[in-house]
């Protein structure tokens, strides 16, 4: 089992069981609380200060993905005619909707609202645009202008004044009412959530990183599913203490620690502890990647429409290659890395086009070098094993060479 | 292969000796706004050639037409462009304006983020200012002033070319597929005015040889579209006939066309009597007249499209009063939507309906290049509203090129299958 070269977190079974009841929740035990579909990047806070509930196709897609679930949903996708090219989030997510509850884990429960940021790539739109003539359910689509140098004053007001839209909207449809105070108590929890995700992360700075990449990519699950609840504020104190407790007594969450990476673009779910053993067996960890850190956005202080407007448009993913790079150049600085490897995601072309510019200009300012991995987060028949396996090892070879 | 100017712009700057340009991709930008700053606003395409340099810069599973652009620049074809402009459309595009930003270090490569959600009650304040820092950054970039009038000559120019090429399409069933395209191609790559007088002259031939078809030919006035020295030339006013208007738009757009389908380099006179089933084109853009000869060989009539170079590039004009910057934004979000945009699809759908309606098409033609997301995404539905409507229609997913037999009995069978219909 590839799984036990990994350490265990402690609190692995407080996380599955958090995400159980999220699942269970929102299915069962709503009690009348209306249902959003919403996308990784929206405003939820406003959301649950209207006591709508949130579910996150995106987070349903990794979940398919890591279960090796996904590839039969993408295939039901495609028999409707949809392009095996688009993304295998999308896919899964219209091949899950056709199969109702026959779906892994049930399926999604049925939405009464779609809520729809594009802060993350045009697909979203078109994928909810698809569920909402799917559900026949109202769609609200938030447009966060794409940053590709300066965030203006203008884009600002836009994105503010769709918000105030957004309120409209969702008290149109669900007779629900902005609470002015849950609002500020749920931005509270935000930071809260999010600041501590920030430090665990800081946390694996340390020699050796308390954490490796597929504990970041499974420990986010909160961050973006649970954000701005007390849950997830109690789930990361638990994670940090564990975390900083690795710290202290000088634990690595791999055997040897001999190279430290950063990690590009989403995670290869089907693969998550195979994908990462490769880099286990010969001592390399990822101490950082520019994926997981997305989510910890800070909500500035302030009016809270232009504060939510400036954070949601300013998601790394809305803004330019430049911006990206420089991202990951700085994690790359900042957590003493000796290199970093690049998913190339068929699925998702606005993280992955521009890479090879990217690797280019990173590795000439920070002399480290990187490599570019072909696949996909969800789809595994686009997965070469063996091409891969032969990347990792050049790679290596690479850094063996520089070390 | 067509005309090599078509093909790629390939003599721009010969052609052209003493104007400057500036290359786009996507017809969410505004060329008014470029001519108005004293610019010929240049449409990049998918060119022929094999890609040599891209593939250093974009993955496999990047659309042919940001990987060819690229390449061209790459390879030092579009160096007479004075920059880019990259509208925000879709996620390619996206991520290629910042490719070429960071490739071409020194170049004039701007973007203006159109809204997404161009229905939304604030989409048009926020899309003015966007247009205002664009109209800025041109300025501070070549010192120049863009005043409100010169916007509207911008406006008047292109209103004109729309207008023009609406009659043109009124037409389009007198002229072969190929042609038809080739054109509205040329449309993107001259000066505006300059065009605008050819097709003007062009659509008045057309009219007067179904009146007097046997006028003398007049020699040379062909030369005028192909030689470099036209603005020199333009002082002598030439008289054209209608036949020479004809031979002339053949040569600028046929020369160096070898093996000409029969039938196909000539005007008909009249409608198309033959019974050739009649077909919708849909897809983001036609980028080898190829495809439209495999089509027109096989029997089939192209009668109307919803194409990015086709009629969505020149309907919906510009209004002509008021604010010259508020009237390029209404614009953009009244027009007939890229699937890129929020609230698209019934749009579209309700679009290709009344097309086929109206044109008593007997199919529709999907043509859609590989990895274009926001078309791919369109596919399904699209198609499932011609099947309600009972619209038969064939799906052409295309690549680098899209001739090929696989492609040529596909389009056979579905021309078949709809003849008997």
């Amino acid at each position: 089992m590839t799984e036990k070269r990994y350490k265990k977190l402690k609190c692995a079974e407080d996380l599955t069981r958090l995400v159980e009841r999220h699942y269970a929740k929102a299915r069962y035990f709503r009690f009348g609380q209306p249902l959003a579909w919403v996308t990784s990047g929206a405003p939820v806070e406003l959301l649950r200060a209207m006591d709508v509930f949130p579910v996150y196709p995106e987070n349903y897609g990794a979940l398919c993905g890591a279960r090796g679930e996904a590839v039969a949903l993408c295939q039901a996708a495609e028999a409707q005619g949809y392009s095996g090219d688009l993304c295998s989030y999308a896919r899964s997510s219209l091949g899950m909707m056709s199969q109702g509850k026959k779906a892994p884990l049930g399926g999604l429960p049925r939405p009464n609202l779609l809520v729809c940021c594009n802060n993350i790539c045009g697909t979203v739109l078109k994928w909810y645009e698809a569920a909402s003539r799917f559900y026949d359910t109202p769609l609200f689509v938030l447009d966060t202008p794409f940053i590709h140098d300066q965030l203006t004053e203008y884009s600002i007001q836009y994105v503010a004044a769709q918000l105030q839209e957004l309120v409209r909207f969702v008290q149109k449809h669900t007779g629900r009412r902005l609470n002015q105070n849950k609002l500020k108590e749920i931005i509270s929890y935000s930071n809260q959530a999010t600041a501590l995700w920030q430090e665990i992360r800081e946390l694996c700075r340390a020699r050796p990183s308390p954490l490796n990449a597929p504990d970041l990519f499974v420990n986010m699950a909160p961050i973006v599913v649970l954000r701005s609840t007390k849950e997830a504020v109690g789930f990361y104190r638990q994670l940090h203490a564990e975390v900083q407790e690795r710290v202290q007594r000088g634990i690595g969450a791999i055997p040897q620690e001999r190279y430290r990476l950063v990690w590009d673009n989403i995670a290869i779910w089907y693969r998550l502890y195979r994908f990462y053993s490769y880099f286990v067996d010969r001592g390399a960890c990822f101490v950082a990647d520019t994926y997981t850190g997305g989510w910890a956005m800070q909500l500035q202080a302030g009016e809270p429409f232009e504060c939510l407007a400036r954070t949601y448009t300013s998601v790394f993913l809305n803004q330019s290659l430049e911006y990206r790079g420089q991202l990951l150049l700085d994690l790359i600085q900042h957590f003493s890395a000796d290199g970093f490897v690049m998913h190339s995601n068929r699925s998702c072309k606005p993280y992955s086009l521009g890479q090879y510019d990217v690797m280019r200009q990173v590795s000439q300012r920070c002399r480290v070098p990187g490599v570019i991995i072909e696949a996909d987060m969800c789809d595994s028949r686009v997965y070469s094993e063996e091409q891969v396996k032969t990347r990792i090892q050049a790679f290596m070879e690479t850094l063996d060479a520089a070390g | 292969m067509a005309h090599p100017f078509l093909d790629s712009c390939r003599d721009w700057p010969a052609r052209y000796p003493n104007r400057r340009a500036i290359g786009y991709l996507c017809t969410y930008v505004p060329e008014e706004i470029l001519h108005a700053a004293g610019f010929v606003p240049v449409r990049l395409l998918k060119a022929n050639d094999a890609i040599a340099h891209a593939d250093a810069h974009l993955q496999s599973y990047c659309c042919a037409l940001a990987r060819s652009a690229l390449d061209q620049a790459l390879a030092g074809k579009l160096g007479f462009l004075e920059g880019m402009v990259f509208p925000h459309t879709c996620d390619t595009i996206q991520c290629l304006a910042d490719v070429w930003r960071v490739n071409f270090p020194g170049l004039f490569v701007t973007t203006i983020v159109q809204p997404v959600a161009v229905e939304g009650p604030h989409a048009q304040s926020y899309l003015v200012a966007e247009l205002r820092r664009f109209l800025r950054r041109l300025e501070d970039r070549f010192g120049i002033s863009v005043t409100d009038e010169a916007l509207g000559d911008g406006i008047r120019v292109h209103n004109r070319t729309r207008q023009l090429l609406g009659q043109l399409s009124l037409r389009r069933e007198q002229v072969p597929a190929t042609t038809y395209f080739d054109i509205l191609r040329a449309s993107t790559l001259m000066p505006k005015e300059e065009f605008n007088d050819l097709l003007a002259e062009m659509l008045l031939a057309m009219d007067s040889s179904l009146l007097a078809k046997n006028e003398s030919t007049e020699k040379s006035c062909s030369s005028r579209f192909l030689t470099t020295e036209n603005a020199e030339n333009t002082e002598k006013k030439v008289k054209i006939s209608a036949r020479s208007a004809c031979s002339a738009v053949k040569s600028l757009f046929f020369s160096g066309v070898k093996n000409e389908p029969r039938g196909e380099n000539a005007f008909t006179t009249s409608k198309v009597t033959s019974r050739r089933p009649r077909l919708i084109l849909v897809g983001p853009y036609l980028d080898d007249p190829s495809l439209l000869k495999l089509i027109h060989g096989l029997g089939g009539q192209v009668v109307a499209d919803d194409v990015c170079t086709g009629s969505r590039y020149f309907e919906t004009p510009v209004s002509e009063d008021g604010d010259p910057v508020q009237a390029l934004a209404q614009r953009y979000l009244e027009r007939r939507p890229c699937p890129c945009k929020a609230g698209s699809l019934p749009r579209r759908s309700e679009a290709l309906i009344g097309l086929a309606k109206v044109h008593q098409a007997e199919g529709v033609v999907f043509v859609l290049p590989k990895f274009c997301d926001p078309h791919a995404w369109d596919y399904p539905p699209l198609a499932q509203a011609l099947d309600k409507a009972g619209v038969p229609h064939l799906l052409l997913e295309t690549e680098q090129t899209v001739s090929g037999e696989q492609m040529r009995t596909r389009i056979q069978a579905f021309l078949e299958m709809i003849s008997y219909q």
